[in-house]
């Protein structure tokens, strides 16, 4: 192995990548776009859920129902159809998430001291937002005064790490492992599967550079872009969402170093099963970017998951960098909270790199 | 002669767009085993939380309070405490979700009919289970309130909440999931293809040969654009056969279905008639159409709830043809709507396509 050799191939491959002025743009700012993206429309918290109102009673008690809902963040006013039908249309078109219908008789059977039943119908489409919905009608049902004398227990719900359930503060240091897995794998499988495709791999064949050379000549650069899209997204997640950091910057950062040095040999590894870059795209897709989107615990939590695809998100190095960037910024967990993670992180990376050498099968032409 | 020369064409489209078995087999997968993995896995029911307790108080009250937090399957009880210290480390080490703490003298102050208040502690880690988890203590608490203050003779008095949840009584994530993936996998070939399949000619310098032959810009696009819109509508087929099997019935009009598929999918084609006009080489197209793709995908609503999206993004939405298509199929699929309903969708789907389709064919005979 040449130093010389393996430097003036990393050259070209530098070259190679600024003279694609398109490349480099999208390279630094698809980060920086998915990060505020993500950072602003990523929220579970549910609010202002369209409510339609049908209230056959027009009683002092029915308005005062109703003005509890919308008296909530959880809820926003949708109209007051006179009809059933009209508020059951507006469920099935999308515009309500949430029809609360209010029988004649309402306000008169609760000063009798009577049960007065009152229909709430939740859209069930997105489960989530449907079960916190239907929990907070039934509390706010429940609360209802009801002309007897009732002091509420009072739940005073706190919640740790993340006090104003602000999802942003947790989607961004898992988008942080998200956006560090979609990005250098595509650059890095793109550029090798080019060379495939135009032939000019056949002139490495023929050339005296080695497996090895060629392996680290072709990281090298990649994972400079890595770290500058690391560096990128961290600036932009403490500078700009004032993402509170209960951590070490300095511990991130390194971790988020091998994690680059591990998802550019991913892409690497995708690059010597496949011949063209839309076969690389593709493969990058679904074995890079949808898994982390989706089975890294970054939304969907893992516990949440049968245990075969538990088993599945083990083997996706992102859901180990989500535990530790969430561990970090989060918690302010350091090494002696996380080390299994690192640890496997460590391992996986080791082994994509030496399986990627491997599979690089170096023609003699 | 035209029709035979357009045929060539096609023929030569798909054939160069399926000689690739990688290709062909992503195709599938995408729309097969991705789909059921993401149906099957990201059902995503928070249950079995575990509670810590803490109660200073053991009256027959605050041990009633805990069986009702405990009574659905949402929360187990962990484990008790007798202090909030030992509680917070069992949290910090991630091994409690939630604790409860019932202060002295809880029961006494209920009987009196004072004011009583009750700690609880979640773990916001992940701000997707700790809302759902506030939002179930918060509905505990209210019942539990009711039962105690009015007692079992009063019981019938009051608001009686009758919550039904439409489309989707047992409230899973698993029908939604599966049409949002339908749609997603669908959307990125869509680009993807007829991006990949124009640039190749490019940048292979092949497009001089084309335009060399009689072959006249419109007959290369339709040429073009075809064969990545029969394989999208192609693949509906194997997902709805794949949900079938999974028992993940979809039962709503298979023409409506391939209509509105059609009409998302020319949106789709024309962005990545887009994409391949201004770019030269396949990277560039690649990297261009994933830039396009994803803020697509993820505004779409099949991630996260757009009513919960700010104001300017919500507005953003609405230009995304992914959110109307997820919108129409989810409407036809689960809540089983015709046309009647779904005609709000289907128009703004139409009016983004037409416009987008009919600019991709203007800048590609610009650029031809």
């Amino acid at each position: 192995m040449k130093l010389s050799r393996m430097l003036a191939f990393a050259h070209k491959e530098v070259l190679e990548i600024v003279r694609d002025p398109i490349t480099v743009w999208i390279a630094l700012f698809m980060p920086l776009v998915m990060l505020f993206l993500f950072g602003y429309a990523l929220s579970f918290d549910v609010e202002n859920a369209p409510l339609v109102i049908v209230d056959h009673d027009k009683s002092a008690a029915s308005r005062s129902l109703s003005n509890q809902f919308l008296n909530t963040r959880y809820f926003r006013f949708a109209g007051a159809p006179e009809d059933e039908r009209v508020a059951e249309h507006a469920l099935m078109q999308g515009r309500a998430r949430a029809v609360l219908s209010i029988p004649p008789g309402f306000g008169r059977r609760l000063s009798r001291g009577e049960a007065a039943p009152v229909e709430f119908l939740v859209d069930g489409t997105y489960a989530s937002t449907a079960s916190i919905l239907s929990a907070y009608g039934r509390a706010i049902m429940y609360a209802f005064p009801s002309g007897t004398l009732l002091t509420p227990v009072q739940p005073e719900v706190r919640v740790w790490y993340n006090p104003q359930l602000r999802s942003r503060d947790f989607i961004v240091p898992g988008l942080f492992a998200v956006i560090l897995m979609a990005f250098p794998p595509l650059l890095t499988a793109l550029a090798v599967a080019r060379e495939k495709e135009l032939g000019a791999i056949a002139q490495i064949y023929a050339s005296p550079l080695t497996k090895f050379e060629f392996i680290v000549g072709k990281l090298l650069p990649y994972v400079a872009i890595a770290a500058l899209q690391l560096a990128i997204v961290l600036a932009a997640g403490f500078l700009w969402f004032k993402t509170p950091m209960h951590g070490s910057l300095a511990l991130l950062a390194a971790l988020g170093l091998v994690y680059v040095l591990c998802t550019v040999s991913i892409g690497l590894l995708v690059s010597t099963l496949v011949r063209t870059q839309v076969a690389a795209m593709l493969v990058t897709l679904i074995v890079t970017l949808m898994p982390s989107f989706l089975f890294s615990g970054f939304v969907y939590p893992v516990f949440t998951m049968p245990e075969f695809f538990q088993g599945y998100s083990a083997r996706i190095p992102t859901m180990y960098f989500v535990n530790i960037s969430r561990g970090i910024v989060m918690r302010g967990a350091g090494l002696a909270e996380l080390w299994v993670n690192v640890a496997v992180l460590v391992v996986y990376t080791a082994v994509v790199l030496a399986l990627a050498t491997w599979l690089f099968k170096k023609r003699i032409a | 002669m035209v029709r035979g020369r357009l045929y060539g064409l096609i023929a030569k489209e798909f054939a160069q767009m399926l000689r690739d078995p990688v290709v062909l087999f992503l195709i599938f997968w995408l729309t097969t085993v991705e789909v059921v993995m993401c149906t099957m896995a990201l059902g995503f029911d928070v249950k079995d939380l575990k509670l810590g307790v803490i109660d200073h108080d053991r009256s027959a009250a605050s041990r009633a309070l805990v069986r009702e937090l405990t009574s659905a399957d949402t929360f187990v009880l962990h484990d008790e405490f007798t202090s909030m210290r030992q509680a917070e480390s069992q949290l910090q080490r991630g091994a409690l979700d939630a604790v409860v703490e019932v202060p002295p003298n809880f029961g006494a102050r209920i009987a009196a009919g004072r004011r009583a208040s009750v700690g609880v502690v979640v773990d916001g880690s992940n701000a997707n289970v700790a809302s759902r988890a506030r939002a179930y203590v918060v509905e505990m608490t209210a019942s539990f309130t009711r039962e105690q203050l009015m007692g079992s003779m009063a019981m019938r008095a009051g608001v009686q909440p009758v919550v039904r949840v439409w489309y989707n009584p047992d409230l899973t994530n698993t029908r939604f999931m599966a049409l949002g993936m339908l749609a997603q996998a669908g959307f990125m070939l869509a680009v993807i293809l007829p991006a990949a399949g124009m640039v190749r000619e490019k940048q292979n310098g092949t497009l001089e040969q084309i335009r060399v032959t009689p072959i006249r810009a419109h007959e290369l696009f339709i040429g073009k654009v075809t064969p990545p819109i029969v394989i999208c509508l192609g693949s509906l087929f194997p997902t709805l056969l794949v949900l079938r099997l999974l028992g993940v019935p979809m039962n709503g009009s298979l023409t409506t279905l391939v209509g509105l598929d059609l009409l998302f999918l020319l949106s789709a084609v024309s962005i990545g008639v887009f994409v391949a006009t201004i770019t030269t080489t396949l990277q560039q197209a690649m990297l261009t159409s994933f830039f396009g793709l994803f803020p697509l995908l993820f505004l779409s609503g099949s991630i996260a709830p757009i009513e919960s999206m700010p104001a300017w993004l919500q507005l953003g939405t609405e230009i995304s043809p992914l959110r109307h298509f997820i919108e129409s199929i989810s409407g036809l699929f689960l809540k089983g709507a015709g046309m009647g309903e779904l005609w709000p969708h289907a128009a703004a789907l139409a009016a983004i396509s037409a416009p987008m389709f009919l600019t991709s064919w203007l800048l590609f005979r610009r650029q031809w």
